[in-house]
């Protein structure tokens, strides 16, 4: 399985405070990965260096591995396509890299169709905006992607008038219409139903059987629900990795957790 | 007939007392002399002046005195010189030594003599003589003080005397600067002037570089075939092209495009007047004037008028006229070139030896450089002098935008509202120190409560939405303005400082720090500890802090944001009220005093750091000494050097967005 | 649902059309020229006037009201565009008569003379006779014009560029906006600024080549032309707005940082909303400024870009037709009170004279919808007609 993204020992402080510490990982194509972590730990920071709203101070943030054949040396060798670093939130975003924020992030005064239409994946250039309408094909991709977040029959509602858990699910839908290959999720079950959240694992699961997902939360139970790889972080570094079973046996993670 | 034989007897009867023999020569010498007193001229009193120094030195210094100070008088009828008693509708009249009384005349009898300013100058000049040996140092010392203002040749050797018998430390070193100054000026010796100017260096009074400067003359320009060897040349001049320097010297323009000293044109007429070449040079308004005389019909010479309208054309025109004798020859621009090369333009010292000016030239270097770094302190004086003054204006601001991130437009009026407190003050206590003691808490308390007003009505409703409490502010900004103008009118209003507050303190001739400076740069530093103690040290900071932080977390803890915010705006509006006080002293009192500084207010909150006192006092120092830095570059567009530093502020939050003083991380984040 | 919006559309803009071309109708038909006189020349100036600060208006609520940015440089652009129409005016006109007066010459003038002549007559005020280099396209309307548009074109990129690309945002944006303007306008109070420093250009109502015409004439012409601009920038920002790119904006306006997620490049969006607000406002300028006659530093004042905030906010941002009555309202109360023609009010011991009393109500008066009435004027009609439903 190819690599898509990597993080290469970043760190990164706010006046003296080490929000990061050395910090490396990686996701796999299509994979599904879970962050968790006490309010601190550094998540959220993690997300904005990845999608660039902050430059680390040291690391490395690389984006889709591909082998290429050297004929000279006769053996494959691993390329990136993309350095993160170099590159503004617009371009990262433009990559195929999207990101729901911890609260729910829509235009509030937009209808829920008009959300989705202005995330479509389309050019962005301001003079080719001027004059984009709608085709049959791209309609069609809205209805679909409207099915999926269960929001088909409040389309033409004010986005600002949805449920929380209605905007989650729109946020989600806004970042499906960018067809991004990476998706960060923060806290995507925060403030839910017992039954929203039933319903965000099964999208959740949905997607990464085409797009690479890594989700940020600090509700232990859904992360479980999840069934995928989890990491632990703790003041900016990796506690523990590896199946929901085995970090939540790990003692450092217990002390962590339950100490708080 | 009857004065004159009253005379007579006065002789007769002092002839045999020797001291007043003198008197009685020096007597006669008056009546001898009588018709040039009186109506003396700077030409007849040489004579006059000479001959008296023959009499005893203390009559004739006191006779001097009195004719240079318009004290003396003449009887009409004889002519007699004598001093006077006034009484209430005559006047007694008295000889000269004012002992012997002469008689009572009525005051159209008796006329006073008034000596032209330049009899007094030469009186004066004799007088200094015996003044400067005078046994009572005050006369001594008036003496020297009008040798300052006019030396002659002459008292070279008096000075040298003098110097010699002083015996006052004080004095003595004044006479010894003068000395110097006269022995530069008029010694014979190149030796000892050489040897004074050279002991001038790096003495910056401006006497010193006056004296050296005058050494320095040059004469105007001179033109000749070559240079002459036996002359003391000042400077070669190329027409159009050099420029004089005050010291003499030649230089190119430069960048501020200073005048050459001749033009290519002014060479040549200059030429034509010292009949170095033949051919008058015709203007363009002579050519066209000439042109004008000759035209016949629609043409002139052949051509068309109307084809008149560029100059090649004119001279083509005119060439004709030349022709046919109807001109004198046009001389062409390449020629006047051609012939101003020949020569060599250059003036030359009125010092004759070049020993002499090449060290004076060499001392003024050497005091230049001196003066150069004082004026380098200046300018840092100046710097830190606006310094004080934005920091001032800016630091309320620090604490309702910086720390509470509320933009107060209205801020620039509350500094208004101090100034005119600080005038209206001035109405009723006219002691200045004590209206000004009285004003700075009465502007503290009554911009407080202004603050404290506005908040609880305007900004409370809008801490969310900054762009509109920008907007609101405004309108309050204009109505306060406007206000002001309809109580107090549009002029503006004095508000005088104290006298101990006037004047400078002088460190050089070049270097003088006035008190009003002193004083504000003073109250800033008290108002940065004042804001920092507040800030950092007492529990109306602290809540501030934790309010702007973090209200929710605050008001859990207890603490009223309500109020917290409340206090804290009144608290910034007092010190803008307090700090208009400081600018009302310096600057007139208007209601658009505010605005002028609103503007850079911000700015230097911007600049120095928003959320952060230390910030405002880098902000401001970065702005103030970058003005008068930009200013000295041309210190004669104060406009320009202000259009320049915005320039420069609005590239510089372009590098540093979050200012000098960053606060980094999220926590900046709004 | 698309077809309702494009109805939607057609019909704002066909009422908004209709209602200013029967404006214009009226005031000509009542005009001197071409009616009976019931209205004067100087109120069709203040009209015509009043129109162009309707365009600026509609430009500062686009970029204002539609992107949030609050511009305060905004009139600086507005008098940019005054003073380069201005230099074309004052350069033929004086042109002309410097030529008419040289028909008494003997000789026909030469290029120098005639330079110096018309540098003398416009320069003579600042102590000078040379024309300065920035007035070298000053003889031709054409190379004017697009002068016009291309320097405030070029300083609002410039500016914004920097300003957008170092993410300055909020009031901060607003206060270096600020100090844009502060420079500019201490810049051109400068008498070696070449734009003849506090004195300002006059004489910009004289319109070379047509002044046979008559004010009265010229009046109704500018009054035509500003109003047939206002529709034609209505339609131009209406069609924006209803755009997918005007959805962008208004998202900028409200979420940057969603838009910026989503892959936009929001600089490049505010930039341009930026440039294109800073040219209509200099073109409305160079309709305004020779129906004023005059301009000089003080107009471009940060003072005056405040106010055309003030104007959006009062008429009720956020809508096109908000920024027109806000502007038009307070501008035309505005010289009704500060021209005497309002009564004074009487209170026993004291008489409030408006001409000093305005601007405090007005100050005042805009506090209070700033507090009571985000939307200005036509939210408080709107929230009033909602209610009666």
């Amino acid at each position: 399985m190819n690599t898509l993204l990597k993080v290469e020992k970043i760190s990164v402080s706010f006046d003296g405070f080490k929000a990061i510490n050395s910090l490396s990982y990686s996701i796999g194509k299509n994979e599904l990965k879970a962050i968790i972590g006490p309010n601190g730990a550094g998540k959220t920071t993690f997300m904005d260096i990845i999608t660039g709203q902050t430059k680390p101070d040291e690391g490395k943030v690389l984006f889709g591995e591909r082998s290429v054949w050297l004929e000279s040396d006769q053996k494959y060798q691993v390329v990136w396509d993309e350095n993160l670093l170099m590159k503004s939130e617009s371009q990262i975003a433009l990559l195929g890299i999207g990101r729901k924020f911890q609260r729910p992030t829509v235009f509030e005064l937009k209808t829920v169709f008009e959300n989705l239409f202005i995330s479509m994946k389309k050019n962005r250039s301001p003079f080719s905006v001027l004059f984009q309408k709608l085709n049959r094909d791209e309609k069609n991709l809205i209805e679909k992607i409207l099915g999926e977040i269960s929001l088909k029959n409040e389309q033409d509602r004010i986005a600002g008038e949805l449920s929380h858990g209605q905007k989650q699910w729109l946020e989600i839908g806004m970042l499906l219409t960018q067809e991004p290959k990476l998706l960060l999720i923060d806290e995507p079950a925060a403030g839910m139903t017992s039954n929203e959240r039933r319903q965000t694992v099964e999208i959740l699961k949905k997607l990464s059987a085409d797009k690479s997902v890594i989700v940020v939360e600090h509700d232990m139970e859904f992360v479980k629900d999840l069934e995928c790889e989890v990491t632990v972080l703790h003041e900016g570094s990796i506690l523990s990795e590896g199946s929901i079973e085995h970090v939540s046996s790990n003692n450092e993670v217990i002390e962590v957790y339950l100490g708080r | 007939m009857k004065i004159k034989f009253y005379i007579i007897f006065l002789y007769v009867f002092f002839i045999n007392l020797p001291a007043v023999a003198h008197h009685d020569e020096f007597n006669i010498f008056l009546i001898e002399n009588s018709e040039n007193i009186i109506k003396s001229s700077a030409k007849t009193v040489d004579s006059i002046l000479r001959d008296i120094q023959s009499f005893d030195d203390e009559i004739v210094s006191r006779f001097l005195e009195l004719w240079k100070s318009k004290s003396l008088y003449y009887i009409k009828d004889t002519k007699q010189v004598v001093i006077v008693n006034e009484n209430e509708d005559s006047l007694d009249a008295l000889e000269i030594d004012g002992l012997t009384r002469i008689g009572n005349y009525s005051k159209k009898e008796i006329k006073k003599i008034k000596p032209n300013s330049g009899v007094r100058a030469k009186i004066d000049s004799i007088l200094v003589k015996y003044q400067i040996s005078n046994s009572d140092i005050n006369v001594r010392q008036k003496s020297i003080e009008s040798l300052k203002r006019n030396i002659q040749p002459e008292h070279l050797e008096v000075l040298q005397d003098a110097y010699i018998n002083e015996t006052d430390t004080e004095l003595k070193t004044v006479i010894d600067r003068l000395l110097k100054f006269a022995i530069v000026k008029y010694s014979d010796s190149n030796d000892k002037k050489l040897e004074i100017i050279e002991s001038f260096k790096g003495d910056t009074a401006i006497e010193i570089r006056a004296s050296l400067n005058q050494l320095l003359n040059s004469s105007e320009v001179k033109v000749g075939i070559s240079l002459p060897n036996n002359k003391n040349i000042a400077r070669v001049i190329v027409p159009g092209f050099t420029i004089k320097n005050s010291n003499g010297t030649s230089g190119t323009t430069n960048f501020f495009n200073e005048d050459v000293e001749i033009s290519i044109n002014d060479a040549y007429d200059k030429l034509y007047a010292e009949n170095l070449v033949y051919k008058k040079r015709i203007t363009q308004e002579e050519l066209k004037k000439i042109l004008e005389q000759n035209i016949s019909g629609d043409t002139i010479e052949g051509y068309s008028i109307s084809s008149l309208d560029n100059e090649q054309s004119r001279i083509a025109a005119y060439n004709k006229l030349v022709e046919n004798n109807l001109a004198p020859p046009f001389i062409s621009e390449n020629k006047i070139n051609e012939e101003v090369n020949k020569f060599i333009f250059y003036s030359i010292y009125n010092e004759t030896s070049s020993e002499v000016t090449n060290a004076a030239l060499n001392t003024l270097a050497s005091i230049n450089f001196r003066v150069q770094i004082y004026k380098y302190i200046d300018l840092l004086i100046d710097g830190l002098s606006l310094a004080s003054i934005y920091f001032l204006g800016a630091i309320g601001l620090a604490i309702t935008f910086g720390v509470m991130r509320v933009i107060n437009m209205a801020h620039g009026e509350f500094i208004m509202m101090g100034a005119y407190t600080g005038y209206v003050v001035q109405q009723f206590i006219s002691n200045h120190t004590l209206s000004l003691l009285v004003a700075l808490p009465l502007a503290f308390i009554i911009t407080f409560i202004a603050g404290v007003i506005m908040e609880r009505l305007v900004i409370r409703h809008l801490y969310r939405k900054p762009l509109d409490t920008l907007l609101a502010t405004f309108g309050i900004s204009i109505a306060l303005q406007q206000i002001a103008k309809n109580i107090f009118g549009t002029q503006a209003r004095p508000l005088t400082s104290p006298s101990w507050l006037d004047g400078s303190l002088s460190l050089s001739d070049d270097l003088s720090i006035s008190y009003i400076r002193i004083a504000i740069f003073i109250l800033s530093l008290i108002f940065l500890g004042l804001l920092l103690f507040v800030m950092n040290r007492t529990r109306l900071g602290l809540e501030t802090r934790a309010v702007t932080q973090n209200p929710v977390m605050a008001s859990n803890m207890g603490i009223n944001p309500e109020r917290i915010n409340m206090l804290t705006f009144g608290f910034g509006s007092g010190i803008a009220g307090i700090a208009g006080i400081a600018i009302g002293l310096f600057s007139k009192v208007t209601s658009e005093l505010g605005s002028e500084y609103i503007v850079q207010s911000f700015m230097t909150v911007v600049v120095g750091g928003v959320g952060n006192i230390w910030g405002t006092l880098a902000g401001a120092s970065l702005i103030g000494f970058l003005q008068k830095f930009i200013e000295w570059f041309n210190p004669s567009n104060t406009l320009a050097a202000q259009t320049y530093m915005i320039i420069f502020i609005i590239l510089f939050i372009q590098f540093r967005p979050k200012g000098i003083v960053a606060l980094k991380g999220r926590a900046a984040d709004d | 649902m698309t077809n309702s919006i494009n109805d939607l559309l057609a019909r704002h803009t066909l009422i908004f059309t209709i209602v200013i071309v029967m404006f214009s109708l009226f005031i000509t038909f009542f005009s001197e020229p071409y009616g009976n006189g019931l209205i004067s020349t100087s109120f069709v100036k203040t009209l015509g006037k009043t129109v162009c600060l309707c365009i600026i208006a509609l430009a500062m609520d686009v970029v204002w009201g539609y992107c949030g940015i609050l511009s305060l440089g905004h009139f600086a652009f507005f008098g940019l565009g005054g003073y380069m129409i201005g230099m074309w005016l004052m350069y033929e006109r004086t042109a002309i008569i410097v030529q008419e007066a040289a028909t008494n010459e003997l000789l026909p003038l030469t290029e120098t003379e005639l330079s110096n002549a018309i540098g003398n007559q416009i320069f003579g005020v600042v102590g000078g006779y040379e024309i300065p280099s920035i007035w070298m396209f000053a003889d031709s309307l054409g190379l004017q014009l697009i002068l016009v548009i291309a320097v405030p074109g070029i300083l609002a990129f410039i500016f914004g560029w920097l300003a957008f690309r170092s993410r300055v945002t909020g009031v901060y944006l607003s206060i270096l906006t600020q100090a844009l303007t502060l420079a500019l306008s201490l810049y051109l109070f400068q008498n070696d600024s070449g734009l003849r420093g506090n004195n300002g250009l006059s004489g910009l109502q004289n319109i070379p080549g047509i002044e046979y015409l008559g004010q009265e004439v010229i009046s109704i012409g500018f009054f035509w032309v500003s109003c047939i601009f206002l529709i034609s920038i209505f339609l131009l920002f209406h069609s924006l707005m209803k755009s997918k790119f005007g959805l962008i904006i208004t998202s900028i306006r409200d979420n940057e940082t969603r838009v910026r997620f989503l892959g936009y490049n929001v600089e490049i969006y505010k930039l341009f909303i930026f440039v294109l607000t800073a040219i209509i406002s200099s073109i409305a300028g160079a309709l305004y400024y020779p129906q004023a006659g005059i301009i000089n530093p003080a107009e471009l004042a940060p003072i005056a870009s405040i106010y055309l905030a003030v104007w959006v906010a009062i008429g009720g941002r956020g809508k096109l037709y908000g920024a027109i009555i806000g502007a038009a309202f307070v501008s035309l109360f505005s010289s009704w009170f500060t021209g005497g023609q309002a009564p004074d009010i009487p209170l026993g011991i004291f008489t409030i004279e408006w001409v000093n009393w305005w601007t405090v109500l007005l100050g005042f008066g805009f506090v209070i919808i700033t507090i009571f009435s985000e939307n200005g004027i036509i939210g408080f009609l709107r929230n009033i007609f909602v209610k009666e439903k």
